[in-house]
């Protein structure tokens, strides 16, 4: 017990011998610059979010864009990743080098995608049935074997790779010849770029096949029955919507001895002048034009066509077109061909073409154009075989998902096979896009509603409360406070989402977007109008919350045409999506919140950000001296520095030592300001001995506690940021709090300490707990400790918490002394929930 | 009903542009992803309205935009520009652009600009005729 008064009595005389005022003030360099790269940071992570919901918007709705924005956006958000991980290195003096490896495994795969899948050694040709996606066969080819796999007709037949076009050009030096010859012509010249495509097409034309090449074709030609074969181009880049597939060759009834020369007539076909001034002018590699072939069998066709499974002009059902003989009149208008339209499982119309002509094969290979004999002059189907052709149609499109533009032909035997498959562009008409920004007759709840995701669903309302997400029930609406990242994990269940605080950019509108939740944010009073359990329509096309279940809006397309979604620049665009947007980290408290755990820029932005506020957090804890700190002075007798690293004094402050409260510029200092002297400062409470006693001996034999009493109480201040370190008798509290934009504000809170016996500073950590959660904040108590934070929602909301903190602060000072028992727990926080809590409306 | 020569060195933003306006619209379109031929198109054949990316490898939609009017001084023309680069935009509207439009955007909006552009060529040619109808008056 002496030593412990001993101890004080030290403590009291040390407190005596002031230091002299410091000399400088200007803010200490190492503190300023922690916060610049703060400042660099949020400009970073706000350019990253604004930067994929733009891409997010983009891809969603309905926007023609093309590589060149793919490319720039992924540039922007590369440059902007890797200054944020650079200002958290630079905040944390390098600790988090592990993030920049991340980034830099992020980085290398977009550039991946970016530049497209690397051409790998694979089988140089393949039955069709084991033709696949990823084996550079084309899409043709794919397609065909997916049809196949799926015991569809499909002609007998067999892939060669496109790798198997390159192994062809490198083993004759076709490569070196393609490079001189597109280099030398001009390109603003078309018959120059003329001459260099022919000459390319011949020299490919003069060269033999490597061996093993005429050896794969051979042994696949000798698995086929047939006599004669059609040959055709099947080109890596013909999945993309514009396809130079229409251009290049197919050579059709080909005799078994001419398919080599043939197969090089195809790959020969490529290299016309657009594809070569392609080439020449976008730095796109001929390489990339590399195709695969189809070798199939011939039909013993009696006519054929192609099959729409939709009307391509947005009308009702299907559009069959049909020739005799072989398919190659059916499109073109050189002929006039069959049409039938089916609809709902009947012919609905049918037009008999004049089919004057038609194409045969003839007899040394090749084609044929003959006159179209009298017998086959009427209608090339037959009722039910158009209806049989439509179902068959019906079948591939559902297999593919999208309505497919297919090329069929139906043998002497009527059997019909597939010869192609492909999407079908498909235009719906503008006018059913159209939705009314409100719908009569509906009664509506809220329209204040910023689009977060947009589209529209119903469901049962479900207000969140304490957090407990794991009882949200499935297809319910979601309706929170505030849009935090770890609500990211309600994907999957909920049909909607709506906040009452939030941006369009932050993370979990982010998430939200990705999953195709419609979800609206900044909605302010959802809480108090939408009753749990209300069934709800939430309109994200115009931001409205109606009563019911509207099916007018469910119906609505979410924006976007198929035809968009078939273009190059978004499939890559998506590819690198899965990158970019999935937020992997959703909680910070999780075992996989660390670098090696980030596996997109999303996940990097998140952490950084994270670790970023711990990092400012620290500043204050660190040993801080008072050159560059002014006194507050003030009627309440607290000793406070301040540290002004910008903004947070008034320029007439500029050279004082003293500094008063009205000085005061820093938005989160001034609401906690407010707070603390609404209270102003009270003496200590009333005391019982046993209180008394436990203060002495608590706080003597604590030594912590003895070495912090030391301490003085800093903030350091800017016009939007506040970091209070402060001891209010024998406790430590730490006030952090940065009013910015919403994503990024946020008020923590850490406190620990008191001078009495552990079980009644434990029962102030319970008031405090309980009164911080009526705040909304979230709070972590450790025996006689507490980390609190706040955060997702708006400044002006949380200047109003910090105010209340401030009072807080005030109220609970020495507080400890006597909490006797639970009663006076609930006691202080009724009294100080009725004098100090705004109540809401 | 118009004519439409559209010109870009991305393929699938001219099929795009086809489809769309095809699919939407009565009017024709003509693309072509070299701008060298598209000069050669504009020497032989008359389109009611150009739209010219302006940035494309090798010859840019400014030599498009002269090459129309130089065939016909009162040729539509609406130039398609990436975002962030609207002073180039400007330059073409100095030149005698009769529009732009910032890339990306939604089919609703070029479908407009082209509406606009088709009335404005039809109060043109209206315009004219009045006036030669007076003028031989």
């Amino acid at each position: 017990m002496a030593a412990a008064l001993g101890k004080l009595k030290k403590w009291f005389a040390r407190k005596r011998t002031s230091r002299p005022p410091a000399v400088s003030l200007g803010p200490p360099p190492a503190l300023l610059e922690r916060y610049l790269q703060y400042k660099r940071l949020l400009a970073a992570n706000s350019a990253i979010l604004t930067t994929v919901a733009d891409i997010q918007v983009k891809m969603d709705e309905g926007f023609l864009f093309d590589m060149y924005y793919v490319r720039e956006a992924c540039d922007r958000l590369g440059q902007e990743v890797e200054a944020l991980v650079g200002a958290l290195n630079g905040m944390a003096g390098g600790r988090y080098a592990a993030l920049d490896t991340a980034r830099r495994r992020v980085a290398h795969l977009v550039a991946e995608e970016l530049v497209g899948a690397k051409m790998q050694p694979v089988p140089l040709a393949l039955p069709l049935a084991e033709v696949r996606e990823g084996l550079f066969y084309g899409g043709k080819a794919e397609k065909l074997g997916e049809l196949t796999r799926l015991g569809l007709t499909v002609p007998e037949g067999f892939g060669v790779s496109a790798y198997a076009q390159k192994l062809f050009f490198e083993s004759v030096g076709l490569e070196e010849f393609i490079r001189e010859a597109i280099s030398h012509s001009q390109i603003r010249n078309l018959e120059s770029l003329r001459e260099a495509g022919e000459a390319i097409q011949a020299k490919i034309m003069a060269q033999p096949l490597p061996p093993e090449l005429s050896q794969a074709i051979a042994e696949h030609l000798a698995q086929l029955s047939s006599s004669r074969l059609a040959v055709r181009s099947s080109a890596l880049q013909e999945d993309s919507f514009f396809s130079f597939a229409g251009q290049f060759e197919t050579v059709l009834n080909v005799p078994r001895d001419q398919v080599e020369a043939r197969y090089k007539e195809v790959i020969a076909s490529q290299f016309t002048p657009r594809a070569l001034y392609y080439c020449h002018s976008s730095g796109f590699s001929y390489q990339e034009l590399a195709m695969g072939v189809l070798v199939m069998e011939m039909v013993a066709v009696r006519c054929a066509g192609v099959l729409y499974t939709d009307d391509p002009r947005g009308g009702k059902g299907a559009m069959i077109n049909a020739v005799s003989g072989l398919g190659s009149l059916a499109v073109g208008g050189v002929v006039e061909p069959d049409i039938y339209r089916v609809e709902d499982g009947r012919i609905a119309a049918q037009h008999v073409g004049e089919k004057s002509h038609m194409h045969v094969a003839a007899s040394a290979g090749g084609v044929l154009d003959i006159a179209t004999p009298a017998d086959l002059q009427g209608p090339c189907l037959a009722e039910d075989q158009a209806l049989a052709l439509a179902e068959l149609g019906n079948r591939v499109k559902q297999h593919f998902g999208v309505p497919q533009d297919i090329e069929w032909a139906q043998d002497t035997q009527g059997r019909f096979s597939l010869l192609q498959a492909r999407p079908l562009r498909v235009s719906a008409k503008l006018k059913a896009d159209y939705l009314p920004p409100q719908i009569k007759g509906a009664e509506m709840l809220l329209s204040n509603g910023i689009i977060a995701s947009r589209g529209a669903a119903a469901g049962s309302v479900y207000l969140l409360r304490d957090e407990a997400l794991d009882a949200i029930p499935q297809d319910a609406v979601l309706v929170t406070t505030r849009a935090l990242p770890e609500y990211g994990v309600v994907v999957g269940r909920v049909a909607a989402v709506i906040c009452e605080a939030g941006s369009a950019t932050s993370h979990l509108a982010t998430v939200l977007r990705e999953a195709r939740i419609p979800s609206l944010f900044g909605a302010k009073g959802a809480t108090a109008v939408l009753q749990p359990g209300d069934l709800v329509t939430v309109d994200a096309f115009y931001g409205n919350i109606y009563a019911g279940r509207l099916e007018e809006l469910l119906k609505a397309p979410r924006g976007g045409d198929d035809a968009v979604r078939q273009t190059r620049a978004y499939k890559v665009l998506k590819r690198l999506l899965k990158h970019i947007t999935p937020l992997n980290l959703l909680d910070p408290r999780a075992a996989n919140f660390r670098p090696d755990g980030c596996r997109t820029y999303h996940d990097i932005t998140r952490f950084a950000h994270e670790k970023a506020m711990e990092e400012l957090f620290q500043m204050s804890t660190g040993r801080l001296d008072e050159e560059g700190a002014r006194r507050l002075v003030s009627t309440i007798p607290l000793e406070l520095n301040i540290i002004d690293l910008g903004g947070g004094l008034s320029p007439e402050a500029a050279n004082l030592v003293k500094v008063r409260p009205e000085h005061l510029t820093s938005r989160p200092m001034l609401a906690y300001w407010r707070g603390v002297s609404a209270v102003g400062w009270q003496g200590p409470k009333p005391v019982d001995l046993a209180g008394f006693m436990s203060v002495v001996m608590s706080t003597a034999t604590d030594t912590n506690i003895t070495e912090r009493l030391h301490e003085k109480n800093f903030a350091i201040i800017t016009h939007d940021y506040m970091n209070l370190s402060n001891r209010l008798g024998f406790h430590f509290a730490t006030i952090e709090a940065f009013l910015g934009a919403p994503g990024e504000s946020y008020v923590s809170f850490t406190f620990y300490g008191g001078g009495a016996e552990l079980p009644r500073r434990m029962r102030r950590v319970r008031f405090l707990t309980r009164v911080l959660e009526d705040l909304g904040f979230r709070v972590e108590p450790k025996e006689d400790s507490i980390t609190a934070r706040i955060d997702g929602y708006d400044a002006d909301t949380l200047d109003g918490k910090l105010e209340v903190l401030g009072r807080l602060m005030m109220i609970s000072k020495q507080l400890d002394m006597v909490m006797l028992d639970e009663g006076a727990v609930e006691h202080y926080y009724r009294e100080f929930s009725q004098g100090h809590i705004p109540q809401r409306a | 009903m118009g004519r439409i020569l559209a010109v870009d060195d991305e393929l699938d933003m001219l099929a795009l542009l086809k489809m769309i306006i095809e699919g939407y619209s009565d009017h024709q379109v003509t693309v072509t992803n070299n701008p060298l031929e598209a000069t050669e198109l504009l020497e032989k054949e008359t389109f009611d309205l150009i739209l010219t990316d302006l940035k494309m490898p090798g010859m840019d939609g400014l030599e498009v935009l002269a090459k129309a009017k130089q065939q016909d001084e009162e040729a539509l023309v609406m130039v398609i520009t990436a975002y962030g680069s609207l002073e180039s935009a400007e330059e073409a509207m100095a030149k005698g652009a009769f529009d732009y439009i910032t890339k990306p955007f939604r089919k609703e909006q070029i479908l407009l600009s082209i509406d606009k552009a088709m009335r404005w060529r039809d109060m043109v040619r209206q315009n004219k005729a009045l006036k030669q109808r007076l003028d031989g008056n």
